[in-house]
């Protein structure tokens, strides 16, 4: 045996473990909870799961919520964070101040956020105050289809100080030379933002998406936060599904909507990646 | 070699724990069944099981492994993480028991609850239900599954004083007044009244959270998954009861008020919930003239029974005091087929409801018909002895409370708080009640919560 294939042999050996870990905790499980999505009680009932689960008006809502929700605040938090990125960029200086400044929401714990939050937009909070003091109806933040817009602001500000860092590091590595060539053969601003720093920064673009969409997937804790176990309807997301579900030991349609939140989320990261290996190809 | 040899090492561990981990094969012949509980919990049922687990001792066909066991937890809170997770995972208790802390309701959607006529036909064990409480039995039928199995149940009922009422000398327009009627079913409108009446004084010894409660269960269908909060009736009860609330509050907050705690408040009603025998001994005299002090002396021709409180003038709804759900993923079919045999039978129920017996489910009624009987028997032939009052066994009083019971026409899951009431809606109640929610919002966000909990 030569010494190559020897260790090849040792680091398959090695490896064995780990994709057991995987196994077990992982694929297994999932396999399992497919299986008890196909199941009610000790009775085979195929894929009725899955079809009584779009016809249930709680989970087809909660699937439009988390939609409404993933195509609004992503490209929201990844414009707005790349328009201040692009400001940063241009005033140095500031640069690291503003940077740790835009951090803070970040490490600040869920449950303090959610108290400053309330205060703001309760009945009687200082934004309501505001409106009425201009002669303007009182909005239920916590009561009415404004709870969408109230998360999708609380989402953005609060993840919008790590993408900052991330584009601002993205912006920083473009070559000067670049730009400055850019600059001599005529083109304006916006030009060199559109056809030299975009491209420029696409794996980084790329990352903060995948990062977007992680947090985005993480705001239940915020909603649980705000509004409980059961919030109004406008921001009934998936994950409140999921978790009620679990709570209320209705295992066949948490399985089936487990399943095809995963499918959800692999679908997504599946076009994500194609796009990533088109640009690298492209490039 | 060297890493090889370790790696091989390692593996051989893994495998041996996994290959030697789904080797043991339970052996159910000696399992005895199982019901969690917490350690406070035990108390309440712990009569009963201790009957049954004799019962199996002494016959000769059943024997230790038909018994039941406890599983005891510390508080409610580790009990039904560890019932609700363990069930998820193909395990958990055999029986579950009504008066834990679990949503009933939803575990029926999510059949972790098996069917027990089917558990009864595949184990050839016949029952004739016949012989029970057919509209009580009912209650625990959904889409046509009977998931629970109604034991013990109780009517709602209370006792007043006609003589105390007239004493109060409220304002209250005859035709909005109270019948002096045995029987009359008192309804939510009829508190409005009477508290609109009365002064703040002169309350009621209800409970107002559990007519709170109860107001929901009787607004809403969790069978069908159907809300009924969006109407003037319901909106006008909760105005009711939020008022009966705040008198309550202004009693305990108020120290003047306090000295007549024990004296003249709770006047105007209290519960009447005892087995017949228990009705006719002394427990409804003792409580009634702990809380009629005045009037004790005339007790039984001033007395006056009442059904409800209730929604509707013609219901007539009680409460399943303990019913028992069967795990879907037991495997012990037969040893639980004896267990509910025993529950339902004329022994095990005799015992459940009898007068010297301390569980804690002893004053509910019998779902066996010559159970119920005999233990009305009894009460009628129970002589009072030293002192003057129930000693008519004929009389109107009781007459009208062994019709009351009688007449139960279909019982709720729940008296009082449930798992509905405390985790799903518990926070809107509170704030609704301390008036930091108006009565609008409420509802609507009663009813949306409501609406997602029964559809989820």
């Amino acid at each position: 045996m030569t010494r190559k294939r020897r260790e090849c042999i040792a680091a398959a050996l090695f490896l064995i473990p780990s994709f057991a870990g995987i196994l077990v905790f992982y694929i297994i499980p999932y396999i399992i909870c497919f299986v008890q999505s196909l199941f009610i009680g000790d009775s085979f009932v195929g894929f009725s799961n899955y079809i009584s689960l779009f016809s249930n008006y709680t989970f087809t809502l909660a699937l439009k919520n988390t939609v409404i929700f993933t195509v609004t605040a992503i490209p929201l938090l990844m414009v707005v964070s790349f328009l201040i990125a692009l400001f940063l960029n241009s005033f140095k200086r500031l640069n690291s101040f503003f940077r740790s400044a835009f951090l803070i929401p970040v490490v600040i714990p869920v449950a303090s956020l959610i108290v400053v939050w309330q205060v703001f937009f309760e009945d009687y909070g200082a934004i309501n105050g505001f409106i009425t003091s201009l002669g303007l109806p009182k909005i239920e933040f916590f009561d009415s289809w404004f709870s969408m817009l109230m998360i999708i602001f609380i989402y953005v500000w609060k993840h919008c100080g790590f993408c900052v860092i991330l584009f601002t590091a993205g912006l920083a590595n473009i070559p000067e030379a670049y730009i400055e060539s850019a600059r001599l053969d005529g083109a304006g601003p916006l030009k060199i933002v559109t056809r030299i720093k975009i491209p420029n920064i696409t794996p980084t673009i790329f990352f903060v998406f995948l990062m977007a969409m992680i947090y985005s997937f993480k705001i239940y804790r915020e909603v649980f936060a705000l509004f409980g176990d059961y919030p109004n309807e406008h921001v009934y997301f998936l994950q409140n599904f999921v978790n009620n579900n679990y709570y209320n030991l209705n295992y066949p349609r948490l399985s089936a909507a487990s399943i095809i939140l995963s499918v959800f989320i692999v679908a997504v990261l599946f076009v994500f990646f194609m796009l990533e290996r088109k640009r690298n190809y492209l490039e | 070699m060297k890493r090889i040899l370790s790696a091989i090492i390692i593996l051989t561990i893994l495998l041996t724990a996994a290959v030697f981990g789904g080797c043991s094969k339970e052996d159910l012949s000696d399992k005895q069944l199982t019901v969690y509980c917490t350690k406070d919990g035990k108390t309440e049922y712990e009569q009963l099981f201790k009957y049954y687990n004799n019962y199996c001792t002494a016959n000769a066909d059943f024997g230790r492994q038909y018994q039941i066991s406890f599983v005891e937890f510390e508080n409610e809170e580790e009990l039904y993480k560890k019932m609700t997770t363990e069930t998820m995972a193909g395990g958990g208790p055999d029986i579950f028991l009504t008066a834990q802390y679990l949503p009933f309701e939803k575990m029926i959607g999510a059949g972790a609850f098996m069917d027990i006529d089917e558990l009864l036909e595949r184990e050839n064990c016949k029952i004739d239900f016949s012989k029970l409480n057919e509209k009580v039995m009912d209650s625990g039928v959904w889409n046509g599954k009977r998931y629970i199995l109604p034991i013990v149940y109780s009517p709602r009922v209370m006792i007043t004083d006609r003589a105390y009422l007239n004493g109060l000398n409220m304002t209250i327009p005859e035709e909005r007044r109270f019948p002096y009627k045995n029987g009359y079913t008192v309804t939510y409108s009829d508190l409005k009244y009477m508290l609109k009446y009365a002064k703040s004084s002169q309350l009621f010894s209800y409970n107002s959270m559990q007519l709170m409660y109860n107001l929901l269960y009787d607004n809403m269908d969790m069978k069908e998954k159907k809300v009924y909060f969006d109407t003037d009736k319901f909106k006008e009860n909760l105005e009711t009861i939020k008022k009966l609330y705040k008198y309550e509050v202004k009693i305990e907050e108020n120290t003047e008020d306090q000295k007549d705690f024990f004296g003249d408040y709770y006047s105007l009603f209290a519960y009447a919930q005892y087995s017949f025998e228990n009705f006719m001994r002394n427990n409804l005299c003792g409580y009634t003239k702990n809380n009629f002090e005045y009037y004790s002396e005339k007790i039984e021709k001033s007395k006056v029974l009442y059904k409800g409180i209730s929604r509707e003038r013609n219901d007539n709804r009680g409460y399943i005091d303990l019913g028992i759900a069967v795990n879907k993923n037991t495997k012990q079919g037969k040893k639980i087929c004896e267990f509910i045999k025993f529950s339902l039978s004329n022994l095990g129920q005799s015992h459940m409801t009898s007068k010297y017996n301390s569980f804690a489910f002893g004053d509910s009624f019998p779902v066996n018909k010559e159970t119920f009987e005999k233990r009305l028997r009894n009460a009628k032939e129970f002589e009072f002895v030293g002192g003057d009052v129930f000693k008519n066994h004929n009389s109107e009083l009781f007459n009208t409370y062994e019709k009351i019971v009688r007449s139960v026409d279909d019982c709720s899951l729940y008296n009082g708080s449930s798992y509905y009431t405390t985790s799903i809606v518990g926070d809107l109640i509170e704030q609704y009640m301390s008036d930091k929610l108006p009565q609008n919002k409420f509802i609507r966000q009663l009813s949306s919560a409501t609406k997602f909990y029964l559809e989820e």
